[in-house]
């Protein structure tokens, strides 16, 4: 369910119209098939806060079937349940992560992960030199070296293979770069800033 | 003595506490930290004040004060 949402909170690609449409030609509702497509729907792509029931009244205004509609009234309440549960267990997991990250970052870093939404870090490299890296919110493509006036210079991409929340990912991140950044940045994929 | 792991998983940090001084305790966390290290976790002390740096763990310590479990990364 984590992947769903996850999925869900980072995509809307298609459409309300073309959705619609599936649901009204094919047996959307109607088997477990078809249902399970229709929980993809509702995961990834259902506008929040939407009446998805009026979205396809909208969408398919010739379906009049009182007993179809009925049925379907109570297939979407019963996953807009699902996904406000969702919801809630997401939000209380970013909370436990930023707990956790907040932790582990000192005051200053925390201030400025408040306030510019990043915070850095010097990294002793194995050569003897001492790097800044700048890690941004976010979870892809959010780790910077900067040079030594603070500019970012290359761009980083890793983060765990699992879904999680942005605090975590930021967390392993720093982690990684501290005490393991060549097996960091052996990872991750770099590419030049700007 | 109150100990701590916190393994990163995607359900926003799963914490398995233990006390030191409980055998059984200790050994469950030992064992903890053997399987998320066969799957390819990394563990990282955190011990001490806020904002230090972790430290980087390839055996169980239980006196460790708090360690952190980091999953698989990959590149993005």
């Amino acid at each position: 369910m984590a992947g769903e949402w996850y999925a869900w909170s980072n995509n809307a690609m298609t459409s309300n119209a073309s959705w619609a449409s599936w649901i009204v030609t094919s047996n959307a509702l109607r088997d477990d098939t078809s249902g399970s497509t229709w929980t993809t729907w509702i995961h990834n792509d259902a506008p929040e806060g939407q009446n998805l029931l009026q979205v396809l009244r909208q969408e398919a205004p010739h379906w009049s079937n009182r007993e179809e509609l009925d049925r379907m009234a109570a297939r979407v309440a019963e996953f807009e349940a699902e996904r406000e549960r969702e919801r809630a267990e997401w939000t209380a997991r970013q909370l436990r992560a930023n707990e956790l990250l907040m932790a582990v970052l000192d005051e200053s870093q925390r201030e400025d992960l408040a306030h510019r939404g990043a915070f850095q870090l010097k990294v002793l490299s194995r050569d003897g030199s001492t790097r800044r890296y700048e890690i941004s919110r976010g979870r892809t493509g959010n780790v910077y070296q900067l040079d030594e006036a603070g500019n970012r210079i290359f761009k980083f991409c890793a983060h765990p293979k699992v879904a999680c929340p942005n605090e975590d990912t930021m967390l392993a991140q720093k982690l990684m770069l501290e005490a393991n950044e060549e097996g960091f940045l052996g990872i991750a994929n770099r590419s030049a800033y700007g | 003595m109150t100990r701590e792991m916190a393994i990163i998983d995607g359900s926003g940090d799963t914490k398995l506490i233990w006390d030191s001084n409980k055998s059984a305790e200790v050994e469950n966390a030992r064992q903890t930290f053997i399987n998320l290290k066969a799957q390819g976790y990394v563990a990282f002390s955190v011990t001490g004040k806020e904002g230090v740096k972790g430290e980087r763990m390839s055996e169980f310590h239980p006196d460790t004060e708090r360690m952190i479990m980091v999953p698989p990364m990959v590149g993005g």
